[in-house]
This record gives C-alpha cells, structure tokens and sequence, in this order.
C-alpha cells in the first residue's frame, strides 16, 4: 500500500519503472455507489495532469477524472467494458490505463495514503 | 447568502438547450445556485454512456420528425415533447444537495394536491408511477442536476420511439430501465407546463429559504437577456464570448460522433426473406462506424452483394449512410437493363430492410 500514490481527485497511481497504472480510489468508488460504466481513453492518447482521462457512470451519477499524472497512454483495461463492477469490488485492482510518464517528479508531488485518508475525512 | 440565478429558454431545439445548460455548468461559481427550465420538441435523449441503436427506434423517430440528442449526464433514454418540462439544478460542491433538490419537485406537485414519493433510483411517483426521472453529471467540482417532469406527454410516441427489439444487437454501455409512466396531466387538469413553471419556481424560493432570484437570464434563440445585468456570467469575455462557447458546444451535441458515440462497440445481425431470395447482414460497429460487415445472400445477383459487403465497412451505421451505399452499389450495374432492374427491386428491398432494421 506504501507504493500508491494519490491526487485529491481520489485517482492513485502506481508506479512500476517507467509506466505508472492508474485507477480510481476506494473512497471514490464508494461515494458513487454502483458503477455501471468506465468509459475508456484510447491507448496512444497523450495526457497532461488535470486532462479528463475517464468518465465513470453509477447509478447515482457520471463524474470525469483527472489525470494526476502526464503521459501517452500505453494501455486500457478492457476488462472494465464487460465488468466495470470491478471497480467496486476491488478498487486498487481495477486499474483504468497505464501511461509513459513524461515526468516521474510528478508522482513525487502527489499525496501519500495518510494525506489521502485525512482529505476524505 | 447565496446567490440564486433562474435560467429559462423560450428554445425548444434540444442541442441548443442542452448547449446553454453546459454554459451555465460551466461558469457558475461557489457561492450561486442556478435553476434552470426548459423544453424540447420531439426528442429522444440518452445517456452519456448509452448505445443509441439500443435505446431508441430511430425508424419511428425519424418518421414523426423527432430528434435524437445524447446528454452529458448517466442513465436511461427519455423521450421529451411539449408535454414534458425539464428542471436543471446547478451549482459547485458547496450548495450542491440532491435532497433538497428532488424537495422542490414534491413541493411543486403538493401545490396541485398531489402527493408524490421519491423512489431509489431518483424518480419521482405518484400510485407507483413514474412522472420524474433524473440524472447527473459530475466534473471539476461542479454538479449537474436534471430531470423530466411529464405533464401531458404523447404516450404513444413515447412508447413508439423508446421501444426497441433488437434479438441480436450485442453492446457494452448503460441499459435503460423501463418504467410505468404517469402525465401529471391525468390526475388534475389544473397542472399545465405553465402552471408547473410557476408551482416549481415557488417551491424553489420556499425550499432554498429565499424571497425572491438574484438574477433571470432569459435566453431566446441568440439573444441572453440578464435580468439585473450581473456581469458574472459574461465577464470572462462578453455576451459575444457566451455566443461564442454556445455555438461551439452546440456543434459537440449535434454532431454525430458525440449522438451516435465513438467508443461503444457493438455487433447487430438482422436478415429477412425476399422474393428475389434470403439476406443477412452482419455488423461490428464502433461507434456510429462500421468496423466490419458481412452479407449473405442466395439471392442471383451475388457480385452485387459482394461488391455491397466491401463498400459497408467505414460507412456510419445510420440509415442515410447505408442506403446512399446501397443505392451506390445499385448504379454501378448498369450495363445489362434487365440485371439492372432486378438490382434496383432487391436494392429497395434492402433498403426497407435497413430502415426497420435500425
């Protein structure tokens, strides 16, 4: 868990080498209630922080995302197509896309979990 | 105290209201609530994340002259007509509170002696039968809050266009939930859409706790009328740069790549037998595009199907698009008249076939 990092709008990152996976949080996925879509960017899609990089639909409403990193868009998970449940039930395996960082400090600037945690309270 | 702004359009073009409602998403700030009313003409709107071709008759739309519009908000498709007024609750994280927003809807049917009850997806009911429904949409700490009220809407065209049986449409996205619906209408003939504008507007001041609006933006057509000339709303630029924001998201709503949606994938497979022989089509759409077709046929002319199966792919999945190749297709053999008027009779066939198909 010490690895996540995460942005005050409830996205975490995880870095592994160059990539990092991005996902929305626990926290997040609990205030929208049940997820009904995760709608997908495209891979090689490039991205700057603060750029929408998914809309997520639950039943009680749809909310975009922001990256809270920049970088290309390596991959999606198309899982969240047929499941985007997923979401809810496991949040921190429910990665969105995982992106080439353009600049690791970026991630150095986002929240540890206890800054995280004392924002959702 | 905050500042409550009343939005209303004499417009009933869905993609320019939808336009102007975007506008006010966009620029109210902390500390204002506005509250918008509008209608539209013969509409269907989906969802943001919904397959059109699932959710909508397009055949029967198109035949009454209705349009087709897809929201920035989640959920089910809706049909809207004169009958049907739309409320837009907007405002930043600070006064945003759906509670008291749904408050105001029962307040304004309770002016009529109506006793109305919030059910768990949002709508409203009267006996169990729906006469509100509404959706929502979140971004960079704005809400967006809005919904139907049916007061005497066509029933039977809104079971005519929502009202779709594809057996083999295979699809990703939000389905809607169908529901028993209610005209407001039926119960007591004192509610009309203007004695509904002046119910809500009243229950809005009693909820909110407030004697009266801020401000009234009036907006007809091009022209935005302020009622005590706040800047707010135009000093980012001036009214030419609200003009200007309309026009462009206008262009996003009436586009065909945002209606028809460019990253829902879906598989549709549809056939019918002929007198000239059996056809089925098979397609994988992405979007409103055509990915990849296949057609089948017995029928006696198979270049003709062939050369129509290579032409379908990068076409739009929309009657107009479809038809035009079929047509093209038709043309391109013309060198021997009686294989020629053959093809033009299966061309027609399958053009009816794709109508009601689609």
């Amino acid at each position: 868990m010490t690895d996540y990092k995460f942005s005050k709008d409830h996205a975490w990152v995880l870095v592994d080498g160059d990539t990092a996976k991005i996902g929305v949080t626990p926290y997040a996925a609990d205030q929208l209630g049940d997820i009904v879509y995760v709608d997908l960017p495209e891979v090689g899609d490039t991205l700057t922080v603060g750029d929408v990089f998914t809309e997520v639909e639950s039943s009680k409403t749809s909310s975009e995302v922001p990256a809270p990193v920049s970088g290309e868009i390596v991959a999606v998970n198309e899982d969240l197509d047929d499941e985007p449940e997923a979401v809810n039930d496991d949040a921190f395996a429910a990665w969105i896309i995982e992106v080439q960082l353009d600049d690791a400090s970026e991630v150095d600037a986002l929240l540890d979990k206890d800054a995280y945690d004392a924002i959702c309270e | 105290m905050p500042r409550f702004i009343l939005a209303e359009s004499d417009s009933f073009d869905p993609y320019f209201n939808l336009s102007f409602e975007k506008y006010l998403f966009d620029n109210v700030q902390e500390g204002e609530f506005v509250f918008f009313l509008w209608q539209n003409e013969r509409t269907v709107v989906c969802g943001r994340n919904q397959n059109v071709y699932n959710e909508c008759n397009l055949t029967s739309l198109k035949g009454l002259g209705g349009k087709l519009a897809r929201r920035d908000s989640g959920g089910g498709a809706v049909f809207h007509d004169h009958g049907n007024l739309n409320f837009s609750f907007i405002a930043r994280d600070d006064l945003y509170d759906v509670d008291r927003q749904l408050k105001v809807i029962e307040d304004a049917v309770a002016q009529f002696g109506l006793p109305a009850t919030r059910t768990g997806r949002n709508d409203i009911t009267i006996l169990g039968k729906k006469f509100s429904g509404s959706a929502f949409h979140k971004a960079h700490g704005t809400n967006l809050h809005h919904g139907t009220i049916m007061i005497n809407v066509d029933t039977l065209l809104l079971q005519s266009v929502l009202n779709v049986s594809h057996a083999k449409l295979e699809s990703n996205g939000v389905e809607s939930v169908t529901s028993r619906v209610l005209n407001l209408n039926e119960l007591t003939g004192d509610i009309t859409v203007d004695s509904m504008k002046i119910a809500l507007k009243d229950a809005f001041l009693h909820t909110f706790k407030t004697d009266r609006f801020n401000d009234a933006l009036f907006v007809s057509g091009k022209s935005v009328v302020s009622g005590t000339g706040r800047t707010g709303w135009t000093a980012s630029g001036s009214m030419l740069a609200m003009l200007q924001a309309l026009s462009n998201d206008q262009k996003r709503f009436q586009s065909d790549e945002w209606i028809y949606g460019t990253k829902i994938s879906f598989t549709n497979e549809f056939g019918k037998k002929f007198d000239w022989g059996e056809i089925t089509f098979q397609f994988e759409v992405k979007g409103s595009n055509i990915t990849s077709a296949r057609v089948f046929s017995d029928s006696l002319h198979p270049n003709f199907i062939t050369r129509l199966e290579y032409e379908l792919p990068g076409r739009m999945y929309i009657y107009e698009d479809l038809g035009n190749t079929v047509d093209l297709v038709a043309k391109s053999f013309k060198s021997n008249k009686d294989e020629a008027e053959e093809i033009k009779i299966i061309a027609n066939d399958i053009k009816s076939l794709i109508a009601e198909s689609i």
